[in-house]
């Protein structure tokens, strides 16, 4: 999708250097980028940076349980616990490396395949009507009243547990969401005079919808995708809290928080306040980096 | 004017402080003789006939009343029958305590005991009837107003332990009162210290003192239950002052209420056992295969060497004191020694690794195997802890373990199937006959033996063994039949008991709180005190 | 439009009985309810009989059929634990869940709205970014650690607030409702703002994006160069045209915040559906569920058809009809 905005800049500036250089323009955004970088280097260059590998069970010592920040310990005794242990004995900075990884793959993967399909849905919907409409309204009804719960329950009970199966449940719950917005942008802008001025070049209807309607749907649903990640994100959080998320022995950032819920009253705070920060910086990068995307993509913000 | 409401509001800022904090912390004032409880019991019903379960169990006890008591060391004790004895090996008499009142004023007699028992079947849409409870009586004779006999349609010596179970209501208000009425609240009579004031499901019970009571004044004027489900919630209920005293304290906050001046500490061990279910019933299991992936010749889960070489790589000691923070007991059997019936012979396995790899060597798998590890998610404290520590201690001597947990609505399903090879889990038993019959009995539907196990385990020599010692009237050689029975059943590895866990309980300074091995939570267990 | 109305309604209906069907399936597939409620030393005639009391003996369908004609007599089972009307359960915790939710919806909307116009017209000035920054952390944060701390921080440490439950009840002509007192009031603004504290987050950057884009637009400029005052241009003019987005998300989230309030429910000892439903569940109590999950569906159902006739009202741009491509 070519980038629609009106500059009459002349030169040789590619798209992509115009981009880059409004991008550039916001200091903060510019760090949030710095941020996001950190976050995937470290998610993807976990194994190498962390000093124990939390899914090896074999090295874990209860021994090791829930000690402070700084202690030290280990076989050897001489392994320093950076940011403490959780109540299994794995070294919280380690487990949290890992757990970004599984948490921004969740995230991610789930946030951009409902995205997808709930738009392409919903942008349909709202271009067709009729019957096709009111099928597609009304399985987003079904959708939305069904609780997230009881979807990640059946998945369980008929699949097991796994990372695939989570976000197969994090996407059934988000699309319809991403649908029922996509749809009634879609709907305004149906009836924008540059649909009509489409309509009356003669522009094929896949041509409309793709190249027309769908581009300028999307602005409202960019902020409802960043916010939608962080949600999917926090929302396997809520299943871990639960019990119905990813494997004990491979957790998220949220299994990390769920686990430390039990020991933020008894004062052993660092084993859900860092994995929290964790998940506060990871989300917070994500946004700043979306908003100014946003800003800089949107036609209608171009001054 | 708006200069005006400015200023009025400047003077007001300068208050505002004061008065916020004041309004903020408005709160009743509670009497002393009031006692405001938090439980993790959920209370569905006021009916005592509709549903056996732990908060029925719990809560009902401040209302009604049974024949018998079932006290902290699993002995029966006489509540609203004083005493009783065998007339035969079919009929039992029970001698009933006079001068008992309903909360209506009527007088309790054997009337009301025979209406009870023949309600109890009749009570419909129950998920657990106590006519499991009652099934095995025959008939009740109602000699004179205190004395009863009930005749049992087959030898039963555990019809005390039963009566434990079975709650007392009213003849006169029973009749034709059913499951709804109960609800209502004003058919919700019976004999015990307290009477109803209110009940919101889900949320709060409030009961009164009952002045009429047989045994005296009870301690409190007004208890309310509150219903807190989440731990952490609970706790901060009682850090905050709300109630006055909590149950299933978390495990990772015992350390920090033991230095807090506040709050006073009390345990006990409960009926219950943590134990590891293997399959040693089937030839091939599974989730056993060898470390490659492939599957093994034999199932080394039907070699009871292997079984031991599991039991004895469990450090008990460290699961019990790092990992429950003491809120456990290593175990040796089903119940904790204090129990009649267990065995003071058997001591729970050694932590030795050493001689495990050399028994898994010895029975051929001295390069190990691998096996998942299944367990329940948030159905116990700490379950999923729990296994991923017995599968760190099977991952030392050798093997290679996963764990996998799942919801207890999946996981019950999935075990009763057989799906599993090698599961933990929590097991209480009433009292150690029962629980070795259900637990470890051959699976036998037309007996009813064997209905918890899961595993399929069969020693048909045990189980006739089971079935002599169960038939014994006189306690003191059942007793000890039963703990022949259990150190056999332990020998011969039909599963491995890990641990008894705790039930820690917290009140506020100034209330002592009596443990039950049970799981009960009421205002009964509670005093004033130091 | 009336002709609209009904055929959405006659939707329903369908909608209605997929659901039902579906959850009949989930909790199937799931487990035994059997196996949860049973104690652990009931033998198997305890257990065989439990089963046909609560006519799980027969086949799936033969149980679906018989649901469905209790349904159409208005009774939607009884439920497993509680051995009352699944129905009659749902509608005597609804009043909890409703003032909670209200009262949620009314922090996150009337703190909302406000800010983020205020965080869209001056995006540079240091308030907006402490509102945009403050906005991101309220989405960032799970709904359950959020609650623990605030239950921490506001009823253990400080004492200002109670910890958990709800307040003391009044009955009015029937509705029992906590919120309308004082003491209700305290014992719901935690869980309440535990639960706005997303919809706040997301209300705000709505609003702001929103104002951003329309603010440029030249109909703004008219109107200002027509004279009008900036409060005239900002309250009506703008507002207006950014309700449409606004309003939908308004409705999803109040049918999500109704719906999925379990968490806060849970933690905060709430007695609300929310509750409830997690609980029968996690219990497999199958008639509570359906009943539930039916209700919601209707809900969401009549707030999305309100939230599409509002459209129409707000742009006339809209029609209602089928669409001419």
């Amino acid at each position: 999708m070519s980038a629609p905005s009106v500059s009459v800049v002349p030169g040789d500036e590619t798209p992509w250097r115009r981009l880059a250089r409004r991008y550039a323009e916001s200091r903060l955004a510019l760090l949030g980028l710095a941020m996001l970088a950190a976050v995937l280097l470290l998610a993807l260059f976990a194994p190498w940076v962390a000093p124990q590998n939390p899914y090896d069970l074999g090295k874990l010592d209860i021994m090791d349980s829930r000690l402070p920040p700084g202690s030290l310990g280990g076989e050897a005794g001489d392994f320093r616990y950076l940011l403490g242990t959780d109540g299994q004995g794995r070294d919280m900075w380690s487990a949290i490396l890992y757990g970004l990884r599984v948490s921004l793959v969740v995230g991610v993967s789930s946030g951009v395949i409902a995205l997808g399909l709930g738009l392409s849905l919903g942008v349909l919907a709202a271009y067709l009507g009729g019957r096709f409409e009111q099928l597609l309204m009304r399985i987003v009804d079904i959708q939305l009243g069904f609780p997230s719960i009881l979807v990640a329950l059946v998945l369980i009970a008929t699949l097991g547990k796994g990372v695939d199966k989570v976000i197969f449940a994090l996407v059934t719950v988000q699309w319809a969401y991403y649908a029922r917005t996509a749809r009634s942008a879609a709907l305004v802008e149906r009836h924008k005079d540059y649909m009509e001025a489409a309509r009356g070049l003669g522009l094929s209807r896949p041509r409309m919808v793709l190249r027309h309607l769908l581009p300028n749907t999307l602005p409202p649903m960019i902020v409802v995708a960043t916010v939608q990640i962080a949600h999917a994100i926090s929302l396997e959080a809520t299943l871990s809290f639960l019990g119905l998320g990813l494997p004990a022995t491979e957790p998220s950032l949220g299994l990390l928080i769920a686990n430390g819920y039990e020991s933020l009253l008894s004062g052993k705070y660092w084993i859900s306040v860092y994995p929290g920060v964790a998940l506060l910086f990871t989300i917070l990068s994500i946004n700043l980096v979306g908003d100014q995307l946003r800003d800089v993509l949107n036609p209608r913000l171009a001054t | 004017m708006m200069k005006r409401f400015y200023s009025r509001l400047r003077r007001c800022a300068a208050f505002a402080p004061l008065c916020l904090a004041a309004w903020l912390g408005a709160a009743g004032e509670a009497r002393a003789q009031d006692l405001t409880i938090a439980t993790k019991l959920e209370l569905s019903t006021l009916d005592p006939h509709f549903f056996a379960s732990f908060p029925a169990g719990s809560s009902h006890e401040l209302l009604y009343e049974k024949l018998t008591f079932q006290d902290a060391n699993g002995a029966i004790v006489p509540q609203l029958a004083t005493s009783w004895k065998l007339i035969d090996d079919l009929t039992w008499e029970f001698k009933l305590r006079g001068g008992v009142k309903f909360h209506d004023g009527t007088p309790f007699t054997a009337s009301d005991v025979a209406f009870t028992m023949e309600r109890v079947p009749t009570v419909p849409n129950s998920p657990n009837s106590f006519a499991q409870y009652t099934r095995n009586i025959e008939k009740i004779e109602v000699l004179n107003p205190l004395l009863l006999r009930i005749r049992t349609k087959q030898p039963n010596p555990a019809l005390p332990l039963e009566m434990s179970t079975v709650f007392i209501v009213s003849e006169k208000n029973g009749k034709g009162a059913t499951t709804a009425d109960y609800n209502g609240g004003k058919r919700a009579i019976g004999t015990g210290p307290y009477r109803l004031v209110e009940w919101t499901s889900g949320e709060r019970l409030v009961v009164e003192r009952f002045d009429g009571h047989w045994a005296g004044k009870p301690a409190w004027q007004r208890v309310t239950e509150r219903v807190i489900v989440k731990d952490a919630s609970r706790l901060a209920a009682l850090l905050s002052g709300q109630v006055d005293a909590i149950d299933l304290v978390p495990i990772a906050d015992l350390s920090r209420l033991k230095a807090d001046p506040r709050f006073s500490l009390f345990s006990g061990p409960a009926a219950l056992v943590q134990y590891i279910a293997l399959d040693s019933a089937r030839d091939s299991s599974p989730y056993v295969t060898a470390k490659d992936g492939s599957p093994l010749p034999q199932n080394p889960l039907r070699d009871a060497r292997v079984r031991k070489a599991l039991s004895l790589a469990l450090n008990r000691a460290l699961l019990s004191e790092r990992l429950m923070e003491g809120s456990a007991l290593p175990a040796s059997q089903l119940l904790p020694s204090n129990f009649a019936g267990t065995s003071r012979q058997l001591k729970p396995d050694p932590f030795d690794a050493a001689r495990a790899k050399a028994l898994l060597a010895e029975a051929g798998y001295a390069s190990g195997f691998r096996l998942t590890l299944h367990s329940t998610v948030d159905r116990y404290p700490n379950d999923t802890a729990i296994a991923q520590a017995i599968a760190s201690s099977w991952t030392r001597v050798g093997l290679d373990v996963k764990v996998e947990t799942m919801p207890g609505a999946v996981f019950f399903g999935k075990a009763a199937k057989q799906e599993f090879s090698a599961f933990t889990a929590q097991y209480g038993s009433d009292d150690v006959g029962s629980g070795l019959r259900s637990l470890l009995g051959t699976v036998d539907p037309q007996t009813g033996s064997g209905s918890a196990n899961r595993t399929r385990y069969s020693n048909p020599a045990l189980d006739r063994q089971l079935s002599a010692a169960l038939l014994l009237m006189d306690p003191a050689q059942r007793n000890a039949a039963l703990a022949r029975v259990t150190e056999a059943y332990m020998a011969d590895e039909g599963l491995i008991a890990v641990f008894h866990p705790m039930f820690d309980y917290a009140a506020r300074k100034g209330l002592v709180v009596s443990h039950r091995p049970q799981r009960r939570f009421n205002a009964l267990m509670i005093k004033p005190g130091k | 439009m009336l002709v609209y109305i009904l055929r959405r309604l006659s939707q329903t209906v369908v909608v209605m009985l997929v659901t039902s069907l579906l959850v009949f399936s989930a909790i199937f597939l799931v487990g035994d309810p059997v196996e949860l409620l049973v104690s652990p030393q009931a033998d198997q005639l305890e257990k065989d009989r439990a089963r046909t009391a609560l006519g799980l003996d027969q086949p799936m369908l033969v149980q679906y059929g018989r649901f469905l004609r209790n349904a159409a007599h208005g009774e939607l089972g009884v439920s497993f634990v509680h051995g009352r009307q699944a129905l009659e359960l749902i509608l005597e915790r609804m009043p909890a869940t409703l003032e909670l939710a209200l009262l949620a919806m009314l922090i996150a909307v009337a703190l909302g709205i406000p800010l983020g116009m205020y965080a869209g017209l001056k995006p540079d000035s240091l308030g907006a970014k402490a509102v945009m920054a403050v906005s991101i952390v309220g989405f960032s944060l799970p709904g359950f650690w959020v609650g623990l701390l605030l239950i921490m921080l506001f009823a253990v440490q400080l004492g200002w607030l109670p910890s958990t439950g709800r307040g003391p009840v009044v009955d009015y002509w029937g509705l029992k409702l906590s919120v309308l007192q004082w003491e209700g009031l305290r014992h719901a603004l935690l869980p309440a703002l535990n639960l706005a504290l997303f919809k706040l987050s997301l209300i705000i950057r709505l609003t702001r994006a929103q104002v951003r884009e329309n603010v440029l637009l030249d109909y703004i400029k008219f109107a200002r160069a027509k004279g009008l005052s900036r409060a005239r241009v900002l309250g009506v003019h703008l507002l207006k045209n950014i309700m449409i987005p606004l309003v939908t998300v308004i409705g999803l989230e109040f049918g999500s915040v109704i719906a999925f309030a379990v968490v806060t429910e849970s933690i905060f000892a709430w007695p609300g559906m929310g509750k409830l439903v997690v609980e029968s569940i996690f219990q497999l109590d199958r008639p509570v569920v359906v009943a539930y999950l039916m209700i919601t569906v209707l809900m969401f159902i009549l707030i999305n058809l309100a939230v599409d006739l509002l459209y129409s009202v707000l742009d006339p741009r809209m029609r209602l009809r089928a669409a001419q491509p």
